[in-house]
């Protein structure tokens, strides 16, 4: 008998001041897995349609997965989802450490929060109980001192808090939800959402066991995991450097985005790679809940940018957007930036962006100091670019217009300025240049998240034969620079793949073909068996990454968009201005082309809309109604 | 006839030297040049390159010859190329 048949989902309405639980039934829980697929799954059928990201009735989702708990490395991250108010679509966002399994050990699965509260408040969940207590006094605090005051009332030092600082008060639009103030989920806007709700923070503690069908399995796969890691260099490079490991090598091939996109290659790289921080500021590393690899960082900043080492290190997304993008080469400065992030709660690669963006804005003449209140927004001035994030982070004049994010701040300050502003569906890009990696630009395209580089591994791991690659579908290696029915072919698979890692809640770091993987795809079935006993395949497991995919393209066609916003900023078809890619740019005929072969891979119409025997294959035929 | 070998990050840790100059005779295959490479940095190194039962770089290890990524291990090296070894950079 599997022993996973049921779980529990928390509903929490604000307005009402009511929690209620509720059973997860196993073919919602089987169809869905958990996660990105919950969290899809719950906005597309109770938000309303077209219903705005700061509204009572825009749904707030945590989902942990069917196989959360479970002490297994890489496979206990939690989920968090709702419509964003960046894109205006589907939103997601996921973060590391400890807050998945807890939730698990509490009894839960997932949490959906709608309403809005009238007064400050935060959740409070603990082995199989929920309640709303007062967050008057928190409402303004850090996230550090939210976490502490938290413990301190509740009387727990080991309880999980996810909660939002200063920066989701605000409505920043890029503002995150920080867990343990330094574990990011850091995209889409998510913390906004959270402080529209008037939402402090979600406090977890569970006690209880995760059921487990075969335990002896399950110890098995992990102490194959801890005994074998070292065997992989990936997985070492990422231990010894974070995921810094790779900075040196994205430079040398000229996508290490520099000057807000200008360029490929950065000249104060020494400065800022993985061998610098560990020579410098490094003093620990971390990892999450039953992960030997520990790839986060703990550093202390050198004066005049000491930092606070509970804030956590600067991982790659981070050092590049506040370094190479805006052309600091200051570690201490870039943690001191970090620490400002995950102190007020907002996303390090969109603040990256839109002060590479003003910078830009800056040099070119469209804003001055006028409008900046003399703050000299040149490319490369450290104390500028720490004052202008805090007054973002604050809303503080101009600031105030840059925590809107790039694209509605391009609008505000003038049309001149929109072809600086680097953004998908109004999500800013992350740290990878497409130009030298080109299925990275259709994945920033085509992402139901706007800008992301985590939908599926990038080309240069396609480049070589590999037997892990096999295990996909994906036989033979194809170019980085290749756009044709090949690229898209294991794009989309690639993209499945990782879609499936998004709903279980696992971490893409410890699974091939990421270049740190130690895992196969073929573990991953195994630890879904082991974990609840269905006897399912990596087939049905892909299916229902492909029925999530499915359903978020679905909502956000719903919610209006286009396939138009399928594309890229202009800048990217345009030629690398410097670098050793200089010259080089996506070709936009070929990218349109291979947009065109991936709707039609996917089973979706001209319009990028899946056509109705797709999503009945998909068993979204309840869907198709809605959606009209 | 020689060529040059240079080692980013990870691998670097490795070898302990950022380049150097390999000495070969004549045209050899990438498989060949890897073993080299085991002899002089040992079998920790060798181990931690190549997957000896599927015959294949282990999953991140990525080899440039001139700039192009070598698909497999019986690519070709010649007087005067020059290689990267890496760690591959998957997203993240």
């Amino acid at each position: 008998m599997p022993s996973s048949d049921a779980a529990k989902l928390l509903r929490v309405n604000l307005t009402s001041e009511e929690v209620r639980f509720e059973e997860l039934d196993l073919g919602t829980r089987r169809a869905y897995l958990g996660g990105r697929g919950f969290g899809i799954l719950f906005l597309y059928k109770e938000n309303p349609a077209g219903v705005e990201p700061f509204s009572p009735h825009n749904r707030l989702i945590f989902a942990s997965s069917i196989i959360g708990g479970a002490p297994v490395p890489g496979i206990n991250r939690i989920s968090m989802v709702s419509k964003s108010p960046l894109t205006y679509g589907f939103g997601e966002a996921e973060a590391g450490g400890f807050f998945g399994p807890e939730l698990r050990r509490a009894g839960l699965e997932a949490i959906i929060v709608e309403g809005r509260a009238e007064n400050p408040v935060y959740l409070h969940v603990e082995d199989g109980r929920a309640e709303l207590l007062e967050a008057g006094e928190l409402w303004g605090m850090q996230t550090k001192e939210t976490v502490e005051e938290i413990r301190r009332r509740l009387g727990d030092p080991l309880i999980r808090v996810a909660c939002i600082g200063p920066a989701g008060e605000r409505l920043v639009r890029f503002a995150n939800i920080i867990v343990d103030q330094r574990y990011a989920a850091g995209r889409s806007g998510l913390g906004a959402v959270m402080g529209y709700k008037r939402l402090k923070a979600v406090a977890v503690r569970g006690r209880g066991r995760v059921e487990i069908h075969d335990p002896e399995k399950v110890s098995t796969l992990a102490r194959w995991f801890a005994e074998n890691w070292r065997r992989y260099p990936g997985a070492n490079a990422r231990h010894t450097y974070g995921t810094l490991d790779g900075i040196r090598g994205l430079n040398m091939d000229g996508v290490l985005p520099t000057l807000n996109f200008r360029g490929g290659s950065f000249e104060g790289l020494e400065k800022i790679s993985g061998e610098a921080m560990n020579e410098t500021i490094l003093t620990g590393r971390e990892g999450c809940y039953a992960c030997p690899i520990s790839c986060k960082r703990v550093v202390e900043g050198k004066p005049p940018y000491i930092t606070d080492p509970s804030y956590g290190g600067p991982e790659y997304e981070t050092v590049a957007s506040f370094g190479s993008l805006c052309g600091i080469s200051d570690l201490s400065a870039i943690s001191y930036a970090n620490q400002i992030c995950n102190a007020y709660g907002v996303d390090t690669i969109s603040a990256g962006n839109v002060i590479s963006f003003a910078m830009e804005c800056f040099e070119s003449g469209l804003i001055g100091e006028k409008e900046t209140e003399n703050i000299s927004l040149n490319f490369g001035n450290t104390s500028s670019m720490l004052k202008i994030l805090e007054k973002i982070v604050k809303r503080e004049g101009f600031g105030d217009i840059l925590a809107e994010g790039v694209k509605i701040s391009s609008e505000k300050i003038g049309e001149e300025s929109i072809k600086y502003a680097m953004h998908v569906k109004g999500k800013e890009i992350p740290m990878h240049e497409p130009r030298g990696k080109v299925g990275v630009g259709l994945q920033y395209a085509l992402s139901p998240s706007g800008a992301d580089h985590m939908q599926c591994a990038h080309d240069p791991v396609y480049e070589r034969e590999a037997e892990h690659l096999k295990t996909l579908g994906i036989n033979k290696p194809v170019g980085r620079l290749d756009l044709g029915a090949e690229k898209v072919r294991l794009f989309y698979y690639s993209t499945l793949w990782w879609g499936l890692l998004d709903s279980l809640c696992a971490c893409k770091f410890t699974f091939t073909p990421h270049p740190a993987g130690v895992y196969t795809p073929n573990h991953l079935v195994e630890i879904v068996n082991a974990v609840t006993g269905w006897g399912t395949s990596l087939w049905e497991l892909m299916k229902a990454s492909e029925r999530a995919i499915n359903l978020a393209r679905l909502y956000n066609i719903r919610e209006g968009h286009k396939p138009d916003m399928d594309t890229l900023p202009e800048r990217f078809f345009q030629e690398l201005e410097f670098g050793s890619r200089k010259g080089q740019k996506i070709p936009r005929g070929e990218f349109l082309r291979a947009r065109e072969i991936y709707y039609k891979m996917a089973g979706w119409d001209e319009g990028g809309c899946p056509t109705e025997e797709k999503l009945q294959e998909l068993d979204l035929g309840w869907a198709i109604i809605n959606a009209n | 006839m020689q060529i040059e070998v240079k080692y980013l990050t990870y691998i670097r840790d490795l070898t302990r030297t950022n380049s150097e100059i390999i000495e070969i005779e004549g045209e050899m295959d990438l498989f060949e040049l890897i073993r080299i490479l085991g002899k002089r940095y040992g079998d920790d190194f060798y181990e931690l390159i190549l997957d000896t039962e599927k015959m294949e770089l282990k999953n991140g290890v990525i080899i440039g010859i001139n700039g192009k990524v070598a698909r497999r291990l019986d690519e070709k090296i010649r007087d005067g190329d020059t290689l990267v070894l890496s760690i591959a950079v998957g997203g993240g």
